[in-house]
């Protein structure tokens, strides 16, 4: 709307340049797209940006992390529903459907998780947040957090335990 | 593989070159977007503003004009009657005139 009020240039621009790097490297990846992420930063920034309610800090970091995560997997769902692809919450059942293009195979791995599961390890592990700020930020149970985490851990090892066995039957 | 090695494999990724620039060039556009969206508004808000003014004068100058021409009306029949009754007064006059000289 017009009449909205914006976030003062000099306290917006100071935020850009400090969450730039969290915000591109949240959506990168859940969307595991460089173009398709930054396309969700910018429109995060902007929307910050018409958000004058926003005045300090430790909200706006908050604010940035949440509003990225939401926004990224509503692309990831978007493209996904548009490529028909179809995606179980279960990592396990989804292995065969990976995109093979990734050939570092911690991508790949990445790219098997669904995306609230990304989100959870993006927030945990690049994040570092505990898991109750994990739940309150998706607003999901914490017990959901803990399984996101604890399965997907699992999933991980049992892949590359699989792999490294391949490699040496080979 | 260890919470360690997760850890190491998420570690953020810089924001391509020229991000911040970008977003930047956005929010002025937004911004010159927004303003010229409140210009045409305002444009607009004065358009109707005296569209409005000038349908009220039209309208109030119409229903003073009836006014007028109801009171004029008034006028002239309140006129007529006081006419009608000098004239009724006068008809009297003269048969009562008549009736006298003619009586024996």
């Amino acid at each position: 709307m017009f009449w909205a009020k914006r976030q003062p240039k000099e306290r917006f621009e100071r935020w850009v340049h400090e969450h730039q790097t969290m915000v591109f490297s949240i959506a990168l990846r859940i969307t595991r797209e460089a173009a398709t992420a930054e396309d969700v930063a910018q429109e995060v920034f902007m929307k910050l940006y018409l958000n004058a309610t926003i005045t300090d800090d430790a909200h706006a970091t908050a604010w940035l992390r949440r509003t990225t995560v939401h926004r990224s997997i509503d692309v990831v769902r978007r493209i996904r529903l548009r490529s028909e692809e179809k995606l179980d919450h279960d990592p396990q059942a989804k292995l065969a459907g990976c995109d093979p293009i990734f050939a570092n195979t911690r991508d790949r791995l990445m790219a098997c998780l669904s995306p609230e599961a990304r989100s959870v390890l993006v927030l945990r592990y690049q994040e570092d947040l505990d898991p109750a700020d994990i739940a309150l930020l998706l607003s999901m149970p914490i017990t959901t957090v803990k399984s996101y985490l604890k399965r997907s851990l699992a999933f991980f090892r049992s892949q590359l335990e699989r792999e490294s066995q391949e490699v040496h039957h080979d | 593989m260890t919470e360690e090695e997760v850890r190491d494999f998420l570690i953020r990724e810089h924001a391509p070159h020229g991000f911040a620039d970008r977003v930047f060039a956005l929010t002025t556009r937004q911004e010159r977007f927004l303003v010229g969206s409140r210009d045409a508004r305002n444009k607009s808000s004065l358009v109707w503003s005296l569209a409005t003014v000038i349908l009220i004068s039209a309208a109030g100058s119409a229903l003073w004009h009836q006014h007028e021409q109801r009171v004029e009306g008034q006028r002239a029949a309140q006129d007529v009657r006081l006419a009608l009754r000098i004239t009724a007064a006068k008809v009297q006059i003269a048969q009562n005139r008549l009736r006298s000289e003619h009586r024996p």
